[in-house]
């Protein structure tokens, strides 16, 4: 029971960095994203949530059983049985930090925390805005009204859920 | 999205274009298609509304009464900077390209009309000016702004006109008409300096745009702005801003257009010729997603 639980607490958190790595690592920016590993990776963020959890329990479960107090060790065994017990230490410790990390990173959404999008989307008078008449801006006109999105703004989140016009818009750049 | 609104958020990149995703529904859509690529709604395309990149300087003329998106204060100091897109020339481009003279990163202006594309290199029209060409059979003009920057592609075929038309440009105004040909000789050797493998072999090499000089060729003109906000600290002395005139005569008529694309003077005046979409992008992009779209270049056959 706790050699299989030893192995499943190593196979539950090499898929832990499987779940929650995948996708980091296959959507980076400056790298092309080939079809089948976007489509895993897309796959994995929408199911990682639960996926991470589940094996974050096994790890949890996996990592008591081999930790539990040892029975009574031969004694001309004692040296080879600390050194295991320091094995299944060390093991169970990186497999619950590995679980731990994996499943914060598959609940959390990252891109939000390096890039924060704009939550009181607003609009002022041309007046109030203090661009160089030389920067670029993204113009959007419809029922009537005309926005203006600087670019160098847009550059930064990329989208902005806006309304214009009486129409929800999204304005991407 | 059928009586639904979503709400978009950053969600990651593919192959160098930006992943968003609906709080809604949670699909996956890609930035330049408006395509949901993954997720319940897979397959569904996002309605593309009209847009352009133009200068603000342009843009507070055209539209004094407009609105302007609010910056947000506490991301201010993370907004890119002027010229950032030049410091992305340096990266690799990672989608496949096809042989010719355009780099990856080089900026495009990209036409796509019936089923039909058409990508003008952003250093040529600069060159140019004024390019006419025909998509499928639609004969179109690109035209380079008044601020140097902006570009408007048209249909040279204006609702009540008879036939198409043709365009050409007048650099200055005509009561400048005594220093036209100085400035523009000057105007010229400034945009062909930084585009000299161009100008060497201009019928083979359409552009590689010299990354600031396409994206803001200078003009040679003084820095002062002629837009409403005049005496505003907008522009620097070395990167100079101008909305001087701009003037486009047809062939058949002599009517004068303005970037609007309208005839203010002549027999055509009151006319409007249509301004067809077009979007200003990194020439690999445009490629991965418009694969047959040929590529604009001075002296080829269309």
């Amino acid at each position: 029971m706790r050699r299989f639980s030893f192995w499943m607490l190593i196979v539950a958190a090499v898929a832990e960095v499987l779940i929650a790595g995948i996708p980091v690592w296959v959507i980076r920016p400056f790298v092309a994203q080939p079809p089948r590993a976007l489509a895993l990776a897309m796959a994995l963020r929408d199911a990682g949530g639960g996926a991470t959890l589940l094996a974050l329990a096994v790890i949890v479960v996996c990592a008591a059983v081999v930790l539990w107090p040892p029975r009574e060790s031969r004694s001309g065994a004692a040296e080879g049985a600390r050194r295991r017990r320091w094995a299944r230490v060390t093991v169970a410790v990186a497999a619950l930090v590995a679980g731990g990390v994996a499943t914060g990173i598959a609940h959390v959404d990252y891109f939000q925390w390096m890039f924060h999008p704009d939550h009181d989307v607003r609009a002022i008078p041309i007046a109030q805005a203090h661009w160089p008449a030389r920067a670029m801006v993204l113009d959007v006109h419809l029922g009537g009204q005309a926005r203006a999105y600087p670019i160098r703004e847009m550059g930064y989140y990329h989208v902005v859920n806006d309304r214009l016009g009486g129409a929800p818009i999204a304005a991407t750049y | 999205m059928d009586g639904r609104v979503l709400h978009f958020y950053l969600a990651g990149i593919n192959d160098e274009n930006f992943l968003m995703r609906d709080r809604e529904t949670g699909s996956w859509w890609q930035q330049v298609s408006g395509r949901a690529i993954a997720g319940p709604l897979r397959g569904a395309r996002l309605r593309l509304l009209s847009s352009e990149e133009i200068s603000f300087g342009l843009w507070r003329r055209e539209y004094p009464w407009g609105t302007v998106l609010a910056p947000v204060a506490a991301d201010r100091k993370n907004y890119v900077r002027a010229g950032w897109v030049k410091r992305y020339h340096k990266y690799a481009v990672v989608v496949p390209l096809p042989h010719g003279p355009l780099k990856g990163r080089s900026l495009v202006v990209g036409v796509t009309l019936a089923g039909h594309s058409v990508a003008y290199p952003l250093a040529q029209v600069a060159k140019q000016g004024v390019i006419e060409d025909t998509l499928g059979d639609t004969p179109i003009l690109v035209a380079l702004g008044p601020d140097q920057r902006t570009v408007r592609v048209f249909a040279r075929r204006a609702p009540g006109l008879p036939a198409e038309d043709s365009f050409f440009k007048e650099v200055a105004a005509p009561a400048a008409d005594a220093g036209t040909k100085g400035r523009a000789a000057s105007e010229a050797k400034r945009v062909r300096k930084p585009l000299a493998a161009v100008a060497a072999r201009p019928a083979v090499r359409p552009a590689h745009p010299a990354p600031n000089t396409a994206a803001s060729p200078r003009t040679g003109g003084k820095a002062a702005s002629t837009a409403p906000g005049k005496g505003r600290k907008t522009a620097k002395a070395s990167k100079p801003f101008t909305l001087g005139p701009w003037k486009l005569l047809d062939a058949a008529t002599g009517s004068q257009w303005d970037f609007r694309g309208c005839a203010i003077q002549g027999k055509e005046q009151g006319r409007c010729l249509p301004i067809l979409p077009s979007l200003t992008e990194d020439w690999f992009d445009w490629h991965h997603y418009h694969p047959q779209s040929r590529v604009w270049s001075v002296g080829l056959p269309r």
